[in-house]
């Protein structure tokens, strides 16, 4: 019992083993990413429109996952499908930065916005520059497990004052008012493409896991979010507020700060997983591309949008972002039909 | 230089009268004697070799061999029959026969003979062997490392007695050779590793190289990454540790430190005694030195970003401390932090390059004037200097010299990106500390290995597990021999049970 067992005893299992670590570094960017998306969505748009039924709208978005997870397992590589892919990537990206420059702004007042676009983009596009998308992905796995915990210390550590009848009425203003704030968040799961755009894959086990996870999280977020009720629909709240809004029902301020924490890893990180796997898509459908114009070009336009119009952004994102889930749908049904016909 | 020996003397010696500027250079020792009717020349650096044994050995038996012999003939006696030195070889090469000569070796040269003979009969003065200075321990051996290589390959032989130990020599340096040897175990450790190793060494285009130190700089993956990629050792326990995961080990002639590539991360953490003492003291052990490097990296940032921006963060009580505290003080807290820090690190160079009979009066001087009396001044409060004292602590606990000099490193960027930034600009720089290091390889494996990306390994990274469940060798060795021990371990457990 418990004697320390390895099934590597050869080269080619070595190697075998060693692909499948990388991969799943990849895989773990991607899951990021879905996790983030989801949790932007409820908390911009989702929760305002669904109010104690999001995680219902949550729910409703399964079909779209499925739908993602069965046309991407099986699709191959192309020009076409990467371009759609940084599109995708584009727009997550803007609302990320939104997020990060809107949260820093209200954290440090006493310096003028622009500070809070320009330091995180900089930042992150050193990190990818200087860690390159290896060291994204691997100190991706790396965090994980922390952010996990402080996930559940943010959703579990809250006040016992909340009470189960704020669920209620249970359907809310209808199935339909539900599945319609579900369709602005059918876009927040695209990235369940990119677990297997990523990698090259020698191994199509555990794919399952790395998309569900970040979703079911999503899902215990939404009814937490649903259950507390941080704020009244309609209630015009600045960004950080949203943001922090279930943490300010923690039971105290050292819970209060640990949940900032997770918003403050996980946006950039989310934004430096952006720009890594805009890298890597591109670098693979245009080889001889230098590394810095993807990179580039995952975070500058943000970046511009951003210090010219901060306040027009939400509105357009909001417009833009359900499309992501059309993108990539096609650019998936693109891949298989491209991968038929060799 | 002339290709190859002549077989006249005369026109050799006056080849090597030139080439080691013996009118200048006096510290060459030149010996004229004449055996087997052939006359003869012995060349040595003074102090290098052993007078008695050269004599004993060398000269006397030469001198009195009256047989007439020439050419090979009295090159194979010679080396069979008359010189008594254990070590010798023939060179044809002067290139290779003064590389020897100036490493120490004895030169003989005869008379119709188109070849060098080179001894062995090296007795110089060398440091004994002592204890480690940067990597004591309380349980386990303290023998070190000491300069010359021959020594320190004993030193492994000792530890490592099996014919699967390879030792090949080798040479650094361009313009002054430097003799090095690679180490590894056959079988265990992957040819690859070998390979790329040897082709990083003799791709090292430099004049010469005296330490170790600047050998693993010019073999690391990336020379502007923060943390090192070669790992160094004084201990000849460790080296032999990294031997039997599947390392390779460079012992450098004048160093006393080994290197062993590819490394990890982990490597840095782990002391030695870590495996000596039982389980529950080494994870213990590993768990605090954890906790310490946590703190010497975060607390500075952490107390500075959180009392700067968010002190509403802290318990009422704590937060009014804080501020009585920090009522008297002229300067922000950020400048406060950073002149600490300077100032600690300063103590510590200091305490590095202060002679030795200095040193006990040093700790005083630094804690009392400095410390005491500075808070005194009004200069830094009394709270910010415990802060910086248990940071300072936390980095002595990590067992690697360089690690902890980047965790000081790491924490001054930190309170820079916290003073500026607070918990965010904290969470920006650690972001980008912790993505840098993932990206970072050793002999091209990834220096996370084997947690992120997932390798099998053993239970032996943070928490140890005990070493019965220690059954395989680490992540960097082949995976034909990866298996210690097919069965239990502890067999002698099962049979008693029965």
């Amino acid at each position: 019992m418990f004697q320390t067992r390895t099934r590597v005893t050869d080269r080619a299992a070595q190697k075998r083993q060693r692909e499948a670590g990388s991969a799943a570094a990849l895989k773990a960017v991607a899951s990021a990413q879905l996790f983030t998306q989801l949790l932007l969505w409820i908390t911009f748009f989702g929760y305002d429109r669904a109010q104690q039924t999001v995680w219902q709208a949550v729910l409703m978005i399964a079909p779209v996952w499925i739908a993602l997870y069965l046309v991407w397992k099986n699709a191959g590589d192309s020009r076409w499908t990467a371009l759609g892919l940084l599109l995708c990537l584009q727009l997550d990206s803007c609302l990320v930065l939104f997020a990060v420059s809107g949260f820093i702004g209200q954290l440090i007042p006493q310096y003028p916005p622009w500070v809070g676009v320009l330091i995180p983009t900089a930042a992150c596009f050193m990190i990818v520059l200087t860690a390159q998308v290896r060291g994204v992905g691997y100190g991706t796995a790396v965090f994980k497990w922390l952010l996990m915990g402080l996930f559940l210390i943010s959703t579990v550590f809250l006040r016992a004052s909340n009470r189960a009848d704020r669920l209620w009425p249970i359907l809310g203003d209808g199935l339909g008012s539900t599945a319609l704030a579900a369709l602005s968040g059918a876009g927040s799961v695209w990235a369940c493409a990119l677990i297997f755009a990523l990698p090259k894959d020698h191994t199509p086990k555990k794919n399952l896991r790395w998309a569900l996870t970040p979703w079911a999280l999503g899902l215990v977020w939404a009814l937490w979010v649903g259950f507390v009720r941080p704020w009244a629909a309609g209630d015009s709240l600045a960004v950080a507020e949203k943001i922090m809004g279930l943490a300010r029902h923690a039971m105290s301020v050292v819970t209060y700060e640990l949940a900032g924490v997770l918003w403050m890893l996980l946006l950039p990180l989310s934004l430096c997983g952006c720009a890594a796997s805009a890298e890597l898509l591109a670098s693979r459908a245009f080889p001889k591309l230098p590394r810095m114009i993807p990179l580039a070009l995952a975070l500058l336009p943000s970046c511009v949008v951003l210090l010219i119009w901060p306040g027009e952004a939400l509105a357009v994102l909001e417009t833009l972002l359900p499309w992501r889930a059309v993108i990539t749908l096609l650019c998936g049904l693109i891949g298989l039909i491209r991968k038929e016909k060799k | 230089m002339q290709p190859v020996f002549f077989r006249d003397l005369e026109r050799n010696q006056r080849f090597l009268h030139q080439t080691l500027h013996l009118d200048e250079n006096t510290d060459i020792v030149k010996r004229a004697f004449t055996a087997m009717g052939l006359d003869g020349m012995l060349y040595y650096v003074d102090g290098f070799a052993s007078s008695a044994w050269v004599a004993d050995y060398i000269l006397r038996p030469l001198m009195h061999c009256r047989t007439e012999l020439k050419g090979e003939a009295a090159l194979e006696a010679a080396t069979r029959s008359l010189i008594a030195i254990p070590e010798t070889k023939v060179m044809d090469k002067p290139e290779d026969a003064i590389d020897a000569l100036m490493h120490g070796l004895c030169m003989v040269l005869l008379d119709t003979v188109d070849e060098a003979i080179l001894m062995d009969a090296r007795m110089y003065v060398k440091r004994s062997v002592s204890t480690p200075q940067t990597e004591t321990v309380v349980i386990g051996p303290h023998e070190a490392f000491t300069e010359p290589m021959r020594d320190n390959l004993t030193l492994l032989h000792r530890l490592l007695p099996t014919q699967e130990l390879i030792c090949h020599m080798d040479s650094v340096g361009t313009r002054v050779s430097t003799k090095l040897c690679i180490c590894y175990l056959k079988g265990i450790c992957p040819e690859e590793t070998v390979a790329e190793l040897t082709r990083r060494l003799h791709g090292c285009m430099i004049d010469d190289v005296l330490n170790a130190g600047l050998l693993a700089q010019l073999l690391e993956d990336d020379p502007f990454a923060p943390l090192p990629q070669v790992i160094t050792t004084e201990r000849p326990d460790r080296a032999v540790s990294f031997l039997l995961e599947g390392q390779c080990v460079i012992i450098l002639d004048g160093s006393p430190r080994c290197l062993a590539m590819p490394m990890n991360l982990y490597h840095l953490f782990h002391a030695p005694d870590d495996s000596y003492m039982r389980w529950q003291y080494g994870t213990f052990m590993r768990v605090i030195r954890a906790f310490g490097a946590g703190v010497a990296l975060l607390l500075p940032a952490l107390f500075v970003s959180v009392v700067t921006f968010h002190p509403i963060a802290l318990p009422m009580s704590l937060l009014t401390n804080i501020i009585q505290s920090r009522s008297v003080v002229s300067i922000s807290l950020f400048t406060e932090a950073m002149l600490m820090l300077t100032v600690f690190a300063l103590i510590n160079e200091a305490g590095t390059r202060i002679p030795g009979l200095l040193g006990s009066s040093f700790g005083l001087v630094s804690a009392l004037i400095l410390g005491t009396a500075a808070v005194d001044a009004g200069i830094v409060s009394p709270l910010l200097l415990i802060v910086v004292a248990l940071s300072g602590l936390g980095s002595y606990a990590l067992p690697d010299y360089s690690l902890s000099f980047a965790f000081r490193i790491g924490q001054m960027a930190l309170v820079i990106a916290g003073g500026l930034m607070g918990l965010s600009g904290v969470c920006l720089m650690l972001l980008f500390l912790v993505l840098r290091v993932a990206g970072m390889q050793s002999l091209g494996m990834p220096y996370l290995a084997p947690s992120s990306p997932r390798r099998v390994r053993n239970p032996d990274l943070l928490l140890r597990a005990p070493v019965y469940r220690q059954r395989l060798l680490g992540s960097t060795g082949d995976p034909a021999q990866m298996v210690r021990t097919h069965g239990r371990m502890r067999l002698w457990a099962r049979r008693r049970a029965k």
